[in-house]
């Protein structure tokens, strides 16, 4: 009966094909899926690069927070092994010499940056800092313990760091190059806007571009800037004055095994004890996971994922269609031969089981060659991703847009098996009508079809 | 050749007032109005008749491949006309053979796999155990059809008289009570038709299986023991005038 179920089944190149729909339909599936969880990986990754376990912002009360009261605060906490404090402000950066002419849309000489005022080593403390200055390309700084050291001289300014893709688009002179020493000028908005009506002064500093480093997060690729956060070369003396906050946020590294809501209550009670405000009530501030902080983000790649998922099973339903299809073309070609089994002794079970058998045959075909051509494509991604690009010059995620490192792909072994389950599963509920019909043959009806 | 099997005192096919009609449209035409007939051991028999006598219809009740409206089939004693269709196809399977007058051999299958094809619906699981026993005895008897030299040919690449040996061989294989046979040499010229008979008529001899052989040849029909003839869906004496075949 085996070699029957198999002679019907490659009867007719039309019926492989249907084992090959099933298994395109199912690796395509599994491939997207394995690219969309590299993707979430890699923007899960990149989101983390310079997040902390915690993300404390103060609440504002009437006096402007400051590090040291919440340092101390913290210093207790058994739940936080590191925190590091940031001074967030916004401004225009520019170059010496330059003319910052806003009202002109199409002058493109002053770009918005977000300055972020970190302590180095508590900030390399808490999260990938120390690797994204150890990575940088354009112009790694030479001690990166002290990132923000410029040259010596008279002229020195306050040191920063920019991005390598930000340091790609300095304009340097015939002969000059980043290590030089070369100037920035970053006009920033005050700590507090004043009141509707009154003037808006922004303050203007000139500060020196100390070297570069890796932007793990593409978030900060071009408009994110790091400086140091406080004393006479940092933020918050040079361009936001003394009466402003010196910090804006915090970020908390957890102790191992801590989970994020003990240590989110054991902050919280470590502030109440120091007589700090609660962050969250009617004075602001708020104290959430680094996934929280960016769950649209995040919730919008998990969304792309499932939506794809959901396309791709019409993929996976239309082969098993073309199963079906082809399995209830052969019960009406075979029919004749139906008859013969049952005037041989074949029962309604027996003829309806050996289609099912069949159905269950190619699904299994179909269900095993889909995976094991995903699973192969995706350990071999990058040769694969090289070859589109070589042959065709298809570059699936290109550079100039996606900042990912070749193709993402993993492999989820669990969800792979059960999407193959679920499609040999779809195959089989495919397969009942056709077996039905072939158990319901009226074998009279049958010897006499021609 | 195997030995003559030993002759029961059960005659292995009774049927008793036979009755069937299919519905055409919102009438019924009857094909069989209350056909009585008894088959003994080893007995070849001819079913004559015009087209659409019922010769066909007939062959089909009693080999349990459909249920007569009224009537009652035994095999070796047991009333098997009430069957369902799973345990209807059991009993085909180990009691009764068929040989059509198309052959109807599985295209996909070579001669001796379409010989085994009964005895593998009749074993279930047991046929793993059994099969070289098996397929040593469906051997033999494609031997014994002439056809030992060609047990992997497929159908295809045999002659009508060929498969039509294949068909007979598929048949005995089971060691049927009974035999049942729907114009057996109707596809065949003269010659290769009476030696298929002649072979067929042997092995049921040999195997001691009841045949009821439906024709239109009386050639075919003076070779069987006894001859019943059919006519407007009744059998009729043998003496009796019945209209001739066309």
């Amino acid at each position: 009966m085996s070699r029957l179920v198999l002679a019907w089944l490659f009867r007719r190149p039309v019926q492989a094909l249907a084992i090959l729909g099933v298994a395109v339909g199912l690796a395509a599936l599994l491939l997207v899926q394995a690219v969309m969880n590299g993707l979430i990986e890699t923007n899960e990754a990149a989101v983390r690069a310079f997040s902390g376990d915690l993300h404390l912002v103060p609440a504002v009360g009437e006096t402007p927070p400051r590090w040291d009261d919440y340092a101390a605060a913290l210093a207790d906490v058994a739940e936080v092994e590191a925190a590091a404090p940031h001074l967030v402000a916004h401004a225009l950066s520019s170059f010496p010499g330059w003319t910052m002419e806003l009202s002109q849309t199409g002058y493109s000489d002053a770009q918005q940056v977000r300055l972020v005022g970190v302590d180095p080593e508590a900030e390399a403390r808490v999260n990938r800092f120390g690797e994204a200055l150890a990575r940088a390309e354009v112009a790694p700084v030479a001690d990166p313990s002290r990132p923000f050291a410029v040259p010596p001289g008279p002229f020195a300014r306050p040191g920063l760091l920019v991005s390598d893709d930000f340091a790609r688009g300095v304009p340097l002179a015939q002969g000059e190059d980043l290590h030089g020493g070369k100037k920035v000028e970053l006009a920033a908005l005050p700590w507090r806007l004043p009141p509707p009506g009154e003037r808006l002064v922004p303050v203007n500093g000139v500060f020196t571009i100390a070297g570069t480093y890796a932007p793990l997060d593409f978030r900060t690729a071009l408009d994110v800037v790091f400086l140091e956060r406080t004393g006479p070369n940092g933020l918050h003396w040079n361009l936001l004055g003394s009466e402003a906050a010196d910090f804006t946020e915090a970020l908390l590294k957890l102790a191992p095994g801590v989970s994020a809501e003990a240590g989110k209550a054991a902050v919280l009670e470590a502030l109440s004890r120091a007589g700090l405000p609660r962050p969250g009530g009617a004075a602001g501030g708020e104290l959430v996971t680094w996934r929280e902080r960016n769950a649209t983000f995040l919730q919008a790649i998990h969304t792309e994922r499932r939506m794809t998922t959901l396309v791709l099973s019409f993929v996976v339903l239309v082969a098993a269609f073309g199963l079906f299809a082809v399995l209830a073309a052969l019960v009406r070609e075979k029919v004749r031969d139906l008859g013969v089994l049952a005037a041989c002794g074949a029962g309604p079970w027996t003829r309806g089981g050996l289609v099912f058998g069949l159905g269950a045959l190619a699904s299994a075909l179909g269900a095993a060659l889909g995976f094991g051509v995903a699973r192969w494509l995706v350990a071999e991604k990058d040769a694969v991703a090289a070859f589109l690009d070589r042959r065709f010059g298809i570059q699936i995620f290109p550079a100039q847009l996606y900042v990912v490192d070749g193709l993402p792909a993993v492999w989820n072994g669990g969800g792979a098996v059960r999407l193959a389950l679920a499609t040999f599963l779809l195959g089989l509920l495919f397969t009942l009508m056709p077996a039905l019909r072939a158990a319901r043959t009226d074998p009279v009806e049958a010897l006499r079809y021609e | 050749m195997t030995p003559t099997a030993p002759v029961s005192s059960v005659p292995p096919l009774v049927a008793h007032g036979l009755e069937k009609a299919y519905r055409v449209g919102r009438g019924r035409l009857p094909v069989l109005r209350g056909v009585s007939l008894v088959l003994c051991s080893g007995e070849l028999v001819a079913l004559m008749g015009a087209s659409g006598s019922g010769k066909s219809t007939l062959l089909h009740l009693l080999g349990l491949m459909d249920r007569p409206d009224a009537g009652e089939v035994l095999l070796d004693g047991e009333r098997v006309d009430r069957l369902g269709a799973g345990a209807a196809a059991r009993v085909r399977a180990r009691r009764i053979g068929f040989v059509f007058q198309q052959f109807q051999l599985l295209p996909e299958l070579n001669a001796l796999q379409n010989v085994l094809l009964p005895r593998r619906l009749a074993l279930g699981r047991l046929w793993w155990r059994r099969r070289r026993a098996e397929t040593a005895a469906a051997r033999r008897l494609l031997e014994a059809v002439g056809l030992g030299e060609r047990l992997r040919h497929r159908p295809t690449m045999l002659s009508g008289g060929e498969q039509q040996r294949v068909a007979i061989a598929r048949a005995l294989v089971s060691r049927p009570a009974v035999l049942l046979a729907d114009e057996p040499t109707g596809n065949l010229d003269r010659r290769t038709g009476h030696e298929v008979l002649t072979l067929l008529l042997d092995l049921a001899r040999a195997h001691g299986t009841a045949v009821l052989l439906a024709t239109h040849d009386p050639a075919v029909a003076q070779a069987c023991d006894r001859v019943l003839r059919l006519a407007d869906g009744e059998l009729v004496p043998p003496d009796a005038e019945v209209a001739p075949t066309p």
